[in-house]
């Protein structure tokens, strides 16, 4: 059902809440909420950051670029662009990284989602849960948890900027492999630090499981990876608890972007169903059996089932999974010795190739389309943001109706902590957030 | 950490937006140089980064372009110890992070800010990709070289 069709009509008493201009959210946006008689007439989140047209950039491209091309699509997710595109272009060109290549991926991955979920769960989401209107302001009562929030995700940095040359777009990764891959020696200073970010991870699952969550739950249709054995990360099949279960190659047949006049972001659908929720609680509730023991501990003692529906508890799904990563981190670095090659030879190829790996955020689909010389003739790129966009919007429909009665700011509050359970990345999906409250007629911004 | 009598100078900004590159640009310049008592880096501005560099010296000078609306080439010293520094002088590293403001506020909050730390900002006018500093931040390079100088 659209939402302009669920008050049809109907007299003409309005209110409307705007959010101009979104804080702790990653790019430009601003949210729109309109009021008739106390129901919410109309919902929409308002993309303005510009279009970046990095599909366009792409084409005429060596089939080699878009891991460093696309990885400047976002600096706190970059390792995810890397990572889908290449093995998009791994899946052209023929090749499939050894084992040890494939875990060091998953070790740089790791080190992205800590570094991700920490920001986000102590840097932007805590201050909503606290009553705080943003980290700085937290700092002053709560330094403790401010200090090992920094801490942790500094640990994730180190991780990025060992296997990735540097911390912020990564220069290391490249189609077959790595340009030079670590030493054994050199990871043996991040296993002393991922053993102090165990302790630290166990710490933000119990913290964020103390904080009081709004009785909140939506009949999600979760979208997600799903591997034989793994917590999905780099590989798997996409799945949904409604019924998909699809190859990775499969993905346009069933999802389709389409535009909205209120944002310069594609909104992604089901085809046969519409809006769906991709990101941490999908891939927990629907992986909840792939986790580790720990990890499975854990999310127990913090309250959480097998699976969650509650969105703001998506706040602990994240913990839980830094929990799981900083693991896995450990795991690898373990096991890891250095190979003899750093990469996979390879060839140009003519072809058509699809990579889908979860970005802390959700799953990130990226297509391509290549001729005998290599170069790139087309390319889709269908980040987590621009598929959870029509969730958003739907939970907040659902959400501000239960808080019609509170004051403007509260309730701008609320909606903007509602938007922020998703971590929207707005410079991902177009590639900033402003909340308009509009009651029957009288308009209200921050 | 930075030896004891040293000034750790951190120089900010993205090398490929002109007038912002002008921290790297004095930052690279005082490398070359090697001045006696002074110790200079290249930083990208993210908040992390910049609350642990506050660690590891005592005396610390932080370079940055500013937007403020004042005359292109103006230089700017703030004594960030004394007071706030001005949030939207700053450019936020980017939408996703916390910028320099706000990383000297949440250092100042969890007691992390050096003993001594002067923000020398250079206003800038162009911002756009590229390379080329405007003629009046070009001008500002030796000007502000001498108040870092004078101030280590």
């Amino acid at each position: 059902m659209s939402h302009s069709q669920r008050n049809p009509g109907g007299p003409s008493k309005r209110k409307k809440i705007t959010v101009n201009y979104m804080a702790r959210v990653e790019g430009e946006g601003g949210l729109d909420i309109r009021f008739r008689n106390g129901k919410v007439e109309d919902v929409k989140l308002n993309i303005f950051e510009p279009p970046r047209f990095y599909e366009a950039f792409l084409r005429g491209r060596s089939y080699t670029e878009p891991p460093d091309i696309t990885a400047r699509i976002c600096g706190i997710c970059p390792i995810a662009y890397q990572m889908s595109s290449t093995h998009a272009i791994e899946s052209i060109v023929g090749i499939k990284p050894t084992d040890t290549l494939r875990e060091l991926r998953r070790l740089i991955y790791c080190g992205e989602w800590i570094e991700s979920h920490v920001l986000h769960v102590y840097m932007l989401h805590a201050p909503d849960f606290l009553g705080y209107q943003d980290a700085i302001r937290m700092s002053k009562d709560h330094p403790d948890l401010v200090k090992k929030g920094l801490r942790l995700k500094k640990i994730g940095n180190e991780i990025v900027n060992t296997i990735g040359g540097r911390e912020i777009h990564p220069i290391n990764v490249r189609i077959g492999g790595f340009y030079k891959l670590p030493t054994k020696k050199e990871l043996i200073p991040l296993q002393n630090h991922l053993e102090e970010a165990l302790e630290l991870a166990k710490e933000m699952v119990t913290v964020t499981a103390g904080l009081e969550f709004p009785e909140f739950e939506q009949d999600y249709e979760y979208v997600c990876l799903r591997h034989p054995y793994e917590y999905p990360l780099n590989q798997g099949r996409i799945v949904s608890n409604k019924g998909i279960d699809i190859d990775v190659s499969e993905f346009l047949d069933h999802f389709q972007e389409e535009q909205v006049k209120h944002s310069t972001s594609l909104h992604a659908r089901i085809k046969e169903r519409g809006a769906y929720h991709v990101g941490p609680l999908a891939r927990y509730s629907l992986n909840f059996d792939r986790l580790s023991p720990l990890a499975q501990e854990a999310a127990q003692q913090a309250g959480l089932g097998e699976t969650c529906y509650n969105p703001f508890k998506s706040i602990i799904i994240r913990s839980v999974e830094t929990l799981w990563a900083v693991e896995e981190a450990l795991r690898i670095i373990d096991n890891y010795s250095k190979p003899e090659k750093d990469y996979i030879e390879h060839s140009p190829r003519a072809g058509t190739g699809h990579g889908c790996t979860e970005a802390p955020r959700g799953i990130l689909y990226h297509r391509y389309k290549t001729d005998e010389e290599g170069l790139i003739t087309d390319a889709i790129i269908t980040p987590p943001t621009s598929q959870n966009q029509k969730m958003i919007e739907d939970d907040l429909w659902h959400f501000a109706e239960k808080y019609t009665e509170l004051p403007d700011e509260d309730l701008k509050w609320k909606c903007e902590q509602a938007v922020r359970n998703y971590d929207p990345c707005i410079s991902c999906s177009c590639h900033f957030l402003k909340v308009t409250v509009d009651r029957d007629g009288k308009v209200s911004k921050v | 950490m930075v030896a004891a009598e040293q000034t750790l100078v951190i120089g900010i900004g993205n090398p490929e937006r002109q007038d912002d590159s002008i921290g790297i640009v004095i930052a690279r310049k005082l490398k070359e140089w090697s001045p006696d008592k002074i110790t200079a880096i290249e930083a990208s501005g993210e908040a992390t980064e910049l609350i642990e560099r506050f660690g590891q010296a005592s005396k610390i000078i932080v370079v940055d372009a500013v937007c403020s609306g004042q005359e292109v080439g103006c230089i700017h010293c703030i004594d960030a110890i004394e007071k706030p520094i001005p949030t939207d002088w700053f450019s936020q590293y980017s939408t996703h992070d916390f910028g320099l403001a706000e990383a000297v506020e949440l250092a100042r909050n969890l007691g992390q800010l050096p003993q001594s730390l002067l923000i020398i900002g250079i206003e800038g006018m162009c911002f756009e990709m590229g390379t080329n500093l405007s003629p009046e931040v070009e001008d500002a390079i030796r000007p502000a070289i001498e108040l870092i100088l004078s101030n280590s």
